[in-house]
């Protein structure tokens, strides 16, 4: 071997090592944000007639109304295709729920000038084709996954802004979809294709610590709780909320037409 | 130079390129220090499937919450004149009068021990109510406690509603949920909530 072939191989050696060892320092640091920038709604917090309006509540809006423009399509191919009856049923609590939701948050939209996207995302988009894409046997297990996947990440995010906003409007719009997400993440896993260890890890992601209480021993049964109870004589008169396990209550007034409801009205 | 060390070093580089791109590989998803070994390392298995960490934490916080909210919706029916305030503490003394039944079910069936006593800065929470003059400051005080009690508690059972494996836990957060919600919202109508120190996380 020539003197001069080993020289060039050694340092195209070399520099591939410095050239992977400094790609994540040089690159990937200064872009990790991009990501998550990209995907956030930006811009400041305007006022508004029912409060001020921050870019999180501008962003609930807007992933109301995603949600709306692939789990309606979602819902209505399962109709088509699934032969499960709580396959469709779940598909008709999707369609009726974002049918409501789709016209509060239109209704929204104008009233506190937040522009609504038509179209679903990309990532939307890949749902709905491997939905398309999934064959016969598979199709049930594919959409119930799909759908509950979207639900359960959109369900945290909810409670936050039902807790932080300042919004009237946004305020029960959060509420709503509480309601709308809880229902069908419970009719969703009514159709028994759920699954949960996948959500699990999903949701486990990188850096989960999880802190609680320690297991319970093997063998080893906890005193009895005593009952919280009134120390005084009092009587509540109200109901509790939880309802029949398995049913979430969305009972609420009508949407108002969007059409037909003015600017700042 | 004698030519044996450049095969050497033409080797020692190789073997250094291909370990740095090979070590990525290693660092699957559920090795050791990962978030899912982490969750795995302290759930045990229940007949009603996997029992977590947060399954557990939020079981010992339910059962917490009842134990000073009871006590601070007696508070407000004996001290408070307003009808509102009134009607929240009615909604919080049968909504956690409810679940407290739930979760001491739960609790027993999956072995979980729970507190008998109000932690320290619940108890903070109802000294600050005994501390507050009747009338408006009382109202006051009371109801921002209590909305921002609820409110810090709603998001982690959403994402215990989202990602428990267990079935009573996973009914549990939907409960929870429920009778939440519906504690802020009364709470709300007050009309005392500091919504801007909610947001801006003061209180």
């Amino acid at each position: 071997m020539p003197r001069l072939n080993g020289s060039v191989l050694v340092g195209l050696a070399i520099a591939g090592t410095i050239g992977a060892l400094a790609y994540p320092v040089v690159y990937s640091y200064p872009h990790r944000d991009d990501a998550a920038k990209a995907a956030a709604v930006t811009g400041e917090t305007v006022n508004t007639q029912w409060g001020p309006l921050t870019a999180l509540d501008r962003s609930l809006i807007v992933r109301v109304r995603l949600a709306g423009l692939w789990e309606l399509p979602a819902g209505q191919q399962a109709m088509q295709r699934s032969s499960s009856a709580a396959v469709k049923e779940a598909a008709n609590h999707l369609i009726v729920g974002h049918n409501d939701l789709d016209m509060r948050v239109r209704t929204m939209s104008a009233q506190l000038n937040v522009p609504l996207p038509s179209q679903p995302n990309e990532q939307q988009q890949g749902f709905l084709d491997q939905m398309t894409a999934a064959s016969a046997g598979d199709y049930d297990k594919v959409w119930a996954n799909l759908l509950r996947t979207a639900h359960g990440k959109i369900l945290p995010d909810i409670a936050t802004v039902r807790n932080n906003t300042r919004n009237t409007l946004v305020r029960q719009l959060a509420s709503d979809a509480n309601q709308t997400v809880l229902d069908h993440i419970t009719i969703l896993e009514k159709t028994g294709q759920v699954d949960f260890e996948a959500i699990a890890e999903a949701a486990a992601g990188p850096s989960a610590s999880p802190t609680g209480p320690p297991p319970p021993s093997p063998g080893v049964v906890p005193p009895v709780a005593p009952a919280v109870e009134p120390t005084g004589n009092v009587v509540g008169k109200s109901k509790p909320s939880p309802t029949t396990p398995g049913v979430v209550n969305t009972n609420r007034p009508a949407a108002k037409d969007p059409a037909t409801v003015g600017l700042g009205g | 130079m004698p030519r044996f060390n450049h095969s050497a070093l033409v080797i020692a580089a190789l073997t250094t390129t291909i370990a740095a791109l090979s070590f990525p590989v290693w660092s699957y998803s559920d090795r050791s220090g990962t978030g899912v070994s982490n969750v795995a390392s302290s759930t045990v298995n229940t007949q009603w499937g996997p029992l977590t960490a947060s399954d557990r934490d939020l079981i010992v916080r339910v059962r917490l919450a009842g134990l000073w909210e009871l006590p601070a919706a007696e508070k407000a029916m004996a001290r408070s004149k307003s009808a509102t305030v009134k009607d929240a503490a009615d909604h919080l003394l049968v909504g956690h009068s409810d679940l407290d039944e739930r979760v001491r079910t739960v609790a027993a069936q999956l072995g979980v021990e729970l507190p008998n006593q109000p932690n320290e800065a619940q108890q903070g929470f109802l000294a600050q109510m005994d501390a507050a003059p009747d009338g408006e400051a009382f109202d006051r005080t009371w109801t921002n406690l209590l909305r921002s009690a609820h409110g810090k508690i709603f998001n982690p059972i959403a994402q215990v509603r989202n990602n428990t494996r267990n079935t009573l836990v996973r009914q549990l957060a939907t409960d929870t949920n429920q009778t939440v919600l519906d504690h802020i919202t009364m709470l709300e109508k007050t009309g005392q909530v500091d919504f801007d120190g909610i947001a801006n996380g003061t209180i």
